[in-house]
């Protein structure tokens, strides 16, 4: 945790440290953006994947409530458009919001490679480009903000580790096969248990991140092994789908690694089951309209944004669980309370 | 000898899933036994009776002639719909269960419509279909649906007579159903009538509008039913839950014999159809196999499967013993040609 908060400060420290000087004194890490000073307000457009579920719902929550309330008074309008995760469909959107004279443009990009000309096009045009959470194969954008997914995986990994007996067979369920993100955490899970070399794997598979698919997948693993002590999976959805196969196959549920997505926490809470959430980063989409400001007024920001995991376990379960809000809530989230309740609330 | 071989011809195409799918249990019986528990044979069959009963759906549209692209985004429509109308309780669950029904044969309505009385084409009407109800569930919702379900609806998934769960027996009732609609009633007739030939149907006096219509409202209802089946497995209406049901849907009714074309096709070949897949799925799930060689072995059997119907390999069996072939096909026989023709609108 305490690594955790020297980056986050670090980070601040440049950010705000930086943001009186001379454009011309920008540090390497720092991206000048001198050139992209406008009068407020300001038009901001979103290329994102659409807000379909429960993840994407929230963090474009966020982004809405940073534009719309954190900075009513600086921008003028937010456009969003939603790809639907076809990388096609977001190249079109992105020149459409360009041509729509956009003067901050942020993008949740559906994936890295084919997304590059679209986004070193509109820098090219003039039109400062924040990448929110999946990256682009380009270094030509002003600045980046993701969770370090590799480290998520790493997390959940270690925590196991240090769970389990030696000896100990875990199951893992990961998110899409091929897809950037499942394959960072996927590797951090395998390098946190390789600390851990008594523990065997008995059961791999991508789930998609969908509790059908994770119960139908650790129904079969159940099946063929009488003992599992845990169970890695990449979000509470799969993790819910895990528990429903052990409660229908009769057996005792053991730790489980998850996220903050209130129903999990529910499950958990119902089935006292032990834990480690982590956090997913949807309120990094605030983190992205603050550079965003920062960008507009030409002040240097980070090229890069590790955005920070929070984590916790069973022990502070009723600190994050909200049974008075509906599943779909995600626990660490910077949304008012008004907020929370209108979009969350029963 | 030709109505021999043709008859040969006839049932093994019929059977050739069977085939594929004991094929399939003798591999599993040798390379991994405890896919033979009874446990995991339970399993199987209950992950298979929410896609089976959507398969079903599915194959009567594509006898009919058509396709449906939106029983995913009804199934969904349908698990959300009981949970958010039911907040998790029993007590609506009486009004709700027919409304969803109702409302799944609604959708299956209006794409009949599109398609009989507006001549939308099929993949075009279903696709559109699905997005609007997609669009609509998530307008309504604010994608963020509560997602608890009353226990009358676990019960779908979860509850069983005996060892054998509810869905499964669900399962099996929907399809002995549809078989004996398909194969004892005058709709079921009509339906391969008008997915063998629509025009030579007419013109034996069948309304073949109202036959689309109808298989399509079948399938809306059937979408629904196993939306709730779906939700009932897993305990909770997650809102992206049957993503990618409607092509699975789809390759089960195919893989168990039924052409795109319409007017060929078994239920008893979807059900089996369905079970192989799912078979397959937990076989490389219990073997632990990396995920490329999952995809592998699960595309490289279900093509194969597939490539058997296309192949005519029982025709090229005629083809040699009878000694003649088609002038549009060397390997085909003009007579089996002709016996399709005849045999088209009856299976």
């Amino acid at each position: 945790m305490g690594k955790r908060l020297l980056i986050v400060g670090f980070i601040a420290g440049l950010t705000l440290g930086w943001s009186g000087m001379a454009a011309d004194t920008v540090l390497p890490g720092m991206t000048d953006t001198s050139a992209y000073i406008t009068a407020g307000p300001w038009l901001a457009g979103r290329a994102g994947l659409g807000d379909t579920n429960a993840w994407m719902t929230m963090f474009g929550l966020h982004f809405r409530y940073a534009i719309e309330v954190k900075y009513a008074d600086f921008f003028s309008d937010f456009r969003v458009t939603s790809c639907f995760w076809n990388p096609v469909q977001q190249i079109s959107d992105i020149e459409s919001l360009v041509a729509q004279g956009v003067d901050i443009l942020f993008v949740d990009p559906a994936a890295e490679a084919p997304l590059v000309g679209a986004v070193e096009e509109a820098m090219a045009q003039g039109v400062p480009v924040i990448l929110a959470s999946t990256g682009v194969n380009t270094d030509d954008y002003v600045s980046w903000v993701s969770r370090d997914n590799g480290k998520a995986g790493f997390l959940y990994a270690d925590w196991m580790g240090k769970k389990l007996p030696a000896g100990g067979k875990v199951v893992v369920l990961m998110g899409m096969a091929g897809s950037s993100y499942a394959e960072d955490v996927y590797r951090g899970v395998l390098q946190g248990l390789s600390a851990y070399p008594s523990i065997q794997v008995v059961g791999m598979a991508y789930c998609d991140w969908s509790p059908v698919t994770a119960k139908v997948a650790m129904a079969a693993f159940l099946q063929a092994n009488p003992q599992i002590d845990g169970v890695i999976a990449d979000g509470g959805q799969m993790g819910l789908g895990a528990v429903e196969a052990l409660l229908d196959a009769g057996r005792p549920i053991p730790p489980i690694t998850a996220d903050d997505w209130n129903g999990w926490l529910r499950i958990a809470k119902e089935h006292n089951i032990q834990f480690l959430a982590v956090s997913g980063g949807c309120p990094l989409a605030v983190t992205c309209v603050d550079l965003a400001v920062q960008v507009l007024r030409g002040q240097p920001v980070p090229k890069i944004v590790e955005y920070p995991i929070v984590t916790f376990e069973q022990d502070e379960l009723d600190k994050y669980y909200r049974p008075d809000l509906s599943d779909q809530y995600f626990a660490i989230n910077e949304l008012p309370e008004d907020w929370i309740l209108q979009y969350y609330g029963k | 000898m030709s109505a021999w071989v043709a008859t040969l011809r006839h049932r093994l195409e019929g059977s050739l899933v069977f085939v594929f799918l004991g094929l399939l249990l003798v591999v599993a019986a040798i390379v991994s036994p405890p896919f033979f528990q009874p446990g995991n044979l339970l399993n199987i069959l209950r992950q298979a009776s929410a896609i089976g009963v959507l398969a079903i759906g599915q194959t009567l549209v594509i006898l009919a002639g058509g396709i449906d692209l939106s029983v995913a985004a009804t199934m969904q429509l349908a698990g959300v719909t009981v949970a958010e109308l039911t907040g998790g309780t029993n007590t609506l669950v009486p009004l709700v269960i027919p409304l969803v029904l109702a409302m799944g044969a609604g959708i299956g309505l209006v794409s009949g419509l599109l398609i009989a009385v507006r001549r939308v084409q099929p993949f075009i009407a279903t696709l559109f279909v699905g997005l609007l109800v997609t669009g609509l569930r998530l307008w309504v919702t604010n994608a963020t649906p509560s997602g608890l379900l009353p226990p009358a609806v676990r019960a779908f998934g979860r509850g069983g007579i005996g060892p054998i769960p509810n869905a499964v027996i669900l399962f099996a009732l929907v399809a002995v159903a549809a078989s004996f609609m398909l194969r004892r009633t005058t709709l079921g007739r009509r339906i391969y009538a008008v997915g063998g030939n629509a025009r030579a149907a007419e013109l034996s006096g069948i309304r073949a509008d109202r036959v689309t219509i109808l298989s399509y409202i079948l399938c809306g209802l059937l979408a629904a039913v196993a939306g709730l089946v779906l939700v009932g497995y897993l305990g909770y209406a997650d809102q992206e839950i049957g993503t990618g049901y409607d092509l699975d849907s789809i390759a089960a009714a195919v893989v168990g014999g039924a052409v795109l074309g319409g007017g060929r096709g078994k239920i008893s070949g979807t059900v089996a159809g369905i079970l192989l897949m799912t078979a397959l799925l937990n076989l490389v799930l219990i073997l632990n196999l990396k995920v490329e060689y999952q995809l592998v072995v699960r595309g490289g059997v279900l093509l194969a499967a597939v490539a058997f119907y296309s192949s005519g390999w029982v025709e090229k069996l005629r083809g040699h013993r009878a000694g003649t072939a088609s002038p549009r096909n060397p390997d085909r026989c003009a007579c089996v040609e002709e016996k399709e023709v005849h045999t088209a609108t009856r299976e």
